[in-house]
């Protein structure tokens, strides 16, 4: 590829033009750019200033690549479109040809509702005086106005399947240039006055070369001379013209078009229509006169606007594989006639279906600036209704494949846009493990605002089974909680996300802060943690040991007890909480009425000697035998020794007071 | 077409690198004037400084965010041969209806490197909270936070030596068929060897070992970027070197049950002069490539899985104007008539199925 076919953007920032630099770019998660200027420095060189350090602004820019749905009257277009495109989905590729008719319609309805919806707010103050807005509506309406144009020529041609084109081209036409058909309206209001009219022949002309027969005859019988044999023949001639509808004899058709043509044409031989030449003018058109005609194309807008009409009167019953010679030859009469024209590339698609080359239509439909919005939906109603499906595997086009990048390209802009994402995950979806991998990438990096979004989030994720994603949300809330000070949400988050070492984390940090100040933070977490709390060995002996805590609080201290032997022998105690646990059992063991059996009182002893008195040890190693600081957070200790030999004590004391209890008891 | 909004980041002198969150929503940025600064964007896309300190006493060269999960994280390195590793902890309140303020603090500074730190990039997270630094000695030091309820420890995990002195790293992000591959390049220009070397964690060895050099780039290397991967059966590495490289390595079974790379290398040269950076989108279709020509050049994969060159954002110009309409308007031009940028043309769908 040459460099000249890549589109070029100049940005113009001072300090990037300087000799030796450069501009340098990186995405910005999202759908943006950040341009900023550049200095390669080698890790040899100097660390100085640069020569333009201080002198020149340095910037940054957030380049941002403009779409048309950046206007919010754009985006019920694209959220109803979505649903239409799950329906689609729903039906698959079996359902009969009159539904994917119903789709087909609905996409277009879609988009001339939201054409109108352009017109209306274009014209509010709000847009009128934002030249930028006013840019984008202009715009937006453009290519939706081709979008529904050329959607609706394709569905006449490929999709409703009709044997006959020429009726449905007829409509499609009147459709697109309906300024001829709004000054007909004007002109049958004011009744006999029309004729007088600068345009009124005009008007009439372009009306029969649209095909409108009916309401020419209707405006002509409001003529002031309608009496007259003229006007009065050109009546009978447009009235008894034969039109063909599906079910009659060909053949039968044919012999009444044949006879109706030579009668009129004899009309016309036999000076009839003499004194009205304009009315002649009309005559000849049904005719197919060439000369005719040639004025006509003369003055049309774009080069399809009469050829359905001229159809009508000269190969009425088309069908639709002989509109590509139609079609051709038509085009090449409008060249000669109209050589300083170019056709636009909506011209050029339009040929391009009516000359059945829907290879390079889908080729073009790609360049429409809609961020492929026409193209994804109508290749995938292409790629479900099986239409096309020969002509594809003849011209080695894998539509499959073809779809599927589109509607994944569709889905990913969808999906890396703001506020768009929601729409965009359905279309992932039906792309596959590419579709699945691209969510699974993108999912989590939506930022989350609130707890509500955030649980949207996880649920798209469940219903997807991606395990991961659903942790990495749970994790990083957990995480923001946490920050935020607030436990209880972190260590809910964390439960959630069921990630061990998180749990643990926080666990851990709650049991330390505990002991620290004697401040069990979130208690209400923590008393709700029910069989959840088996996660983490930590948040095990949390929960126990928040029981004891509740227990003691609540001065049924037999509970408490018990609970505390159980906690003491249970190996799960982290090393840092002896201190606070063996503290703990002191009042119990001091207790006048005992709560604490001897063989308990002794294990507690046991405890103390094997676990408090080497973490003693190791901190006057660490710290010296002097220390200030100490490895005992306990917020009711000041001196160790004292504390040891007070819980030595305690233990002797309750274990004297049991002995004697249990010994008599036995007695007894 | 390209909207583009100016930010006028303050630095005293060239930004070095530039770097978004996870979400897109904070940025970093670090300079030659030794500062990092930290923005953050508002609900209205307007982006703000909120942090601002002198994080070493050397240019710093990068900038690289923490995975979310583990909080508010940053690390930098620097000519002044440290990396430091940052985060964002809440200051005491001011009043009860402020919010409360944000700072952020050293948590450590890894002073292993005798020269200096050239690039720094947190791993993946699914090898927890872990550091590489490559320096100008040649050693990538992997470093892991054990404790990510605080910062403040790194051990060294691992330690490789390289004969050349390297200037940038990458980890892959992806564990198809292979785990834990980190890239490095040299930007040595005396010797004609490979300067792209591709590290893996080793189980015989329990270490990180350097597994392949890839030959076919022998010019100095200032950038490697492994792609994140969207569901490929192969790993893509972009390289900043002479030229623009895009390296495939695919993960396959030898004979003996072991596994190893298959290396191949496409080149790129329509900079027509070395490239420094590169950078990858979200998933992978599209690429960035910073040449010392001026111009940045973005480039889309089409679906054959070609890289073409979609569209160049160039530095020169008048700065952003309007362009005339064309005399002519078809469906893609006047679609196109409200750029800010100066434009030629526009960019998406440049690369069409056909």
């Amino acid at each position: 590829m040459t460099d000249s076919n890549v589109p070029a953007f100049e940005l113009g920032d001072t300090l990037a033009m300087r000799c030796g630099n450069t501009l340098t770019g990186v995405f910005v998660p999202g759908s943006k750019i950040a341009l900023s200027a550049f200095r390669h420095v080698k890790y040899n060189s100097r660390d100085v200033p640069t020569d333009t350090a201080n002198q020149d602004p340095v910037l940054i820019y957030m380049a941002h690549e403009t779409t048309l749905f950046d206007e919010p009257v754009l985006r019920s277009l694209l959220a109803e479109s979505n649903a239409t495109f799950a329906t689609l989905q729903q039906l698959g590729q079996k359902a009969a040809r009159v539904e994917y008719v119903n789709i087909s319609r609905a996409y277009r309805s879609i988009v001339r509702a939201c054409l109108e919806k352009l017109e209306h707010e274009k014209k509010s103050p709000e847009v009128q005086t934002d030249d930028l807005r006013l840019q984008r509506f202009s715009e937006a309406m453009v290519v939706f106005y081709a979008a529904e144009c050329l959607w609706h020529l394709f569905e006449i041609l490929y999709i409703q399947q009709n044997q006959l084109v020429v009726p449905q081209l007829l409509e499609w036409a009147r459709f697109h240039f309906p300024q001829t058909e709004e000054r007909a309206t004007d002109l049958l209001l004011m009744g006999e006055e029309a004729s007088e009219s600068d345009d009124y022949w005009n008007v009439l002309r372009s009306l029969i070369m649209l095909g409108e027969i009916d309401i020419t005859r209707a405006i002509l019988s409001q003529n002031r001379r309608a009496s007259q044999p003229a006007f009065k023949t050109a009546e009978l001639a447009l009235k008894s013209m034969p039109i063909y509808q599906e079910g009659y004899s060909l053949q039968k058709f044919n012999s009444q078009w044949e006879y109706w043509h030579m009668d009129t044409e004899r009309k016309i031989l036999s000076n009839v229509f003499a004194t009205e030449p304009e009315l002649e003018q009309l005559v000849q058109l049904v005719v197919g006169n060439n000369d005719e005609w040639d004025a006509g194309i003369k003055a049309s807008q774009d080069w399809y606007q009469y050829l359905p009409g001229y159809l009508l009167y000269t190969k009425p019953t088309c069908k639709p594989f002989e509109l590509r010679i139609a079609s051709t030859n038509w085009l090449n009469r409008w060249s000669m006639l109209r050589p300083e024209r170019i056709l636009n590339s909506m011209s050029r698609m339009i040929l391009q279906l009516m000359e059945h080359d829907v290879r390079l239509f889908i080729y073009e439909a790609q360049k429409i600036s809609d961020t492929n919005w026409f193209s994804a939906h109508l290749l995938d109603l292409i790629h479900n209704s099986g239409i096309l499906k020969a002509y594809f595997d003849q011209n080695n086009v894998d539509l499959p494949a073809l779809r599927h990048s589109i509607i994944y390209e569709y889905g990913t802009f969808l999906m890396s846009a703001r506020n768009l994402w929601h729409l965009g995950i359905d279309y992932l979806d039906y792309c596959k493990q590419e579709g699945r991998a691209a969510i699974e990438l993108l999912l989590p990096r939506i930022s989350i605002r609130s707890e509500r979004q955030a649980n949207k989030l996880i649920n798209l994720a469940k219903q997807r089974g991606l395990l991961t994603v659903e942790q990495d949300i749970c994790k990083v809330l957990s995480k923001r909680a946490y920050d935020g000070e607030r436990y209880g949400n972190a260590l809910e988050w964390a439960i959630r996300s069921k990630d061990v070492l998180l749990v643990t984390g926080i666990a851990d940090f709650i049991l330390k802060t505990y002991s620290r100040t004697g401040n069990m933070l979130c208690p209400d977490t923590i008393a709700n943690i029910g069989g959840r709390m088996f996660i983490s060995p930590r948040l095990v002996f949390l929960s126990k040991y928040f029981e004891f805590y509740e227990f003691y609080r609540n001065r049924d201290f037999l509970s408490a007890s018990e609970l505390l032997v159980n906690l003491l022998e249970s190996k799960i105690t982290p090393e840092y909480f002896w201190p606070s646990l063996l503290i703990d059992s002191m009042p119990l063991l001091e207790s006048k009425d005992p709560k604490i059996f001897s063989k308990e009182t002794v294990a507690i002893l046991h405890h103390i000697e094997t676990e408090l008195v080497p973490i003693i040890e190791r901190n006057t190693d660490k710290f010296g035998e002097h220390h200030t600081e100490t490895v005992f957070k306990d917020y009711r200790v000041e001196n160790i020794d004292e504390i040891l030999n007070l819980m030595r004590l305690a233990c002797a004391r309750n274990l004297a007071r049991a002995m004697i209890i249990e010994n008599t008891m036995a007695l007894e | 077409m390209f909207d583009v909004e100016p930010i006028i980041a303050d630095h005293k002198d060239v930004i070095h690198d530039v770097v978004f969150d996870y979400y897109g929503r904070r940025m970093a940025t670090c300079s030659s004037d030794q500062t990092v600064k930290i923005w953050d964007e508002d609900g209205q896309g307007k982006w703000s400084v909120t942090s601002s300190w002198k994080a070493h006493s050397g240019s710093i060269w990068r900038v690289s965010w923490a995975h979310p999960e583990f909080g508010q994280v940053v690390a930098t390195c620097s000519f002044d041969r440290t990396a430091s590793v940052w985060e964002e902890v809440i200051g005491e309140k001011v009043s009860s209806t402020n919010a409360p303020t944000r700072r952020w603090v050293r948590r450590t500074t890894l002073v292993d490197s005798r020269t200096s730190v050239t690039d720094v990039e947190f791993a993946p997270k699914y090898l927890g909270l872990v550091l590489a630094t490559a320096s100008a000695d040649g050693i990538i030091r992997i470093y892991e936070a054990p404790d990510i309820m605080n910062l403040s420890q790194w051990p060294v995990q691992h330690e490789i030596a390289n004969k050349l002195p390297l200037s940038c790293l990458s980890w892959n992000t992806s564990t198809y068929m292979v785990t834990q591959l980190l890239a490095a390049g040299s930007d040595e220009s005396a010797t004609p060897t490979g300067k792209v070397f591709i590290f893996a964690y080793s189980e015989n060895a329990r270490k990180c070992v350097k597994i392949e050099t890839v030959n076919d780039i022998t010019d100095p290397v200032t950038d490697v970027a492994f792609a994140p991967n969207a569901g490929r059966t192969f790993h893509m590495l972009a390289v900043a070197s002479k030229d623009l490289y895009i390296v495939n390595l695919r993960g396959i079974m030898d004979t003996t049950g072991n596994s190893k790379l298959d290396i191949q290398t496409v080149k790129f040269s329509e900079h027509n002069c070395p490239v420094w950076r590169v950078c990858w989108n979200m998933l992978a279709t599209m690429l960035i490539s910073t040449g010392d020509d001026g111009c940045v050049r973005l480039w889309r994969m089409n679906y054959n899985k070609q890289w073409r060159c979609a569209a160049v954002l160039k530095a020169e110009g008048t700065g952003p104007t309007y362009e005339p309409a064309p005399p002519t308007p078809t469906l893609a031009t006047t679609a196109s008539a409200t750029a800010k940028f100066y434009k030629k043309g526009t960019i998406g769908n440049q690369v069409p199925w056909h």
